[in-house]
């Protein structure tokens, strides 16, 4: 294999697992998910490489507004 | 009941739809074949097309601070990937996006870094502002007089019973207020001894129309930082008369 082939792999790993290891903090604090269930969100996030975390993201935005998440908690309680 | 949907949260995921898009217009075009749109901008080196990437970093850090802009960071990167891998025909393709990606994620995060210390002090700030108010509500109920002023002499708090006697007077100088001088009262005042040498000072006042007050001063920092004098004022005028 050519060296820049597993630089490209390790590369590709390590954002990977960075993004894996934010997102599934974020999954294990999170009170509800989109489908009601944590556990298959967090197979998919480990299983599919970057995309899984990606297909999260995209149904989870509200991670990028945690101080509205906050405030409307707050509001209900 | 229907839930309110916060249309906020979905402009982070839209910003970076929209850089994505930009990134891979060129490719767009020849997919598409939308030859009108053909532009030699979008064939060249991406290292400009990147920058348009910082928009949604920061904004990630702005609103969730350095874990927004770590998460932006990293799905910036995913969408270089396949550019530096398999599209770009320019030299070191995939040198030039670590190094912008190192770049951004470091803006992003001093950005999420500041944001949390503004946050921080802005809640310490109304904390500070409401213990302030507590306090003076206290002093207000107090049955003697009490007075904050600060080293230039200008009086910053009064409570009830003082302007009762005295008359609102806070922003003016307490010799031109109290005293009806037009200079400090030396050498019995003895706000700066107070003030700067921290002690505790205990005297009896004589002010205009015949009033004599027991006065009981201490430091006292108020929630600008600044060392101000407190002063405790209770009418004995009644027990000099006797």
């Amino acid at each position: 294999m050519e060296t820049e082939w597993v630089i490209r792999i390790v590369l590709f790993g390590v954002v990977h697992w960075i993004l894996a290891g934010v997102l599934l903090h974020d999954l294990a604090s999170r009170q509800k998910v989109f489908g009601g269930r944590k556990a298959p969100w967090a197979v998919i996030i480990l299983i599919i490489p970057c995309f899984g975390s990606l297909l999260y993201l995209a149904f989870h935005p509200q991670i990028f507004n945690p101080d509205y998440n906050r405030d409307h908690r707050n509001k209900k309680d | 009941m229907r839930q309110r949907i916060n249309v906020k949260q979905f402009i982070m995921p839209l910003l970076m739809i929209l850089c994505a898009l930009f990134y891979y217009f060129g490719e767009l075009v020849d997919w598409a074949a939308w030859d009108a749109l053909r532009q030699n901008f979008f064939y060249g080196v991406h290292d400009i097309h990147r920058l348009l990437f910082l928009a949604p970093i920061i904004y990630a850090a702005y609103t969730a601070r350095v874990k927004g802009a770590i998460i932006a960071t990293l799905v910036s990167f995913i969408i270089f990937l396949p550019r530096a891998f398999f599209i770009s025909p320019f030299p070191d393709p995939l040198l030039r996006m670590v190094l912008f990606t190192i770049f951004a994620g470091v803006i992003g995060v001093l950005v999420g870094t500041i944001r949390n210390q503004t946050i921080k002090s802005q809640q310490l700030e109304a904390t500070l502002y409401n213990e302030r108010n507590k306090l003076l509500k206290i002093m207000d109920g107090m049955a003697d007089g009490v007075l904050i002023t600060d080293a230039d002499y200008k009086i910053r708090f009064m409570n009830s019973n003082m302007v009762k006697d005295f008359g609102e007077g806070a922003g003016s100088t307490c010799y031109e207020h109290l005293q009806k001088r037009a200079t400090p009262c030396e050498p019995d005042c003895k706000i700066l001894s107070v003030i700067s040498g921290g002690e505790i000072s205990q005297w009896e006042c004589r002010f205009p129309g015949g009033r004599t007050y027991e006065v009981v001063a201490a430091p006292y920092i108020d929630t600008d930082g600044t060392t101000c004098q407190i002063s405790i004022f209770r009418d004995i005028s009644n027990r000099r008369a006797k």
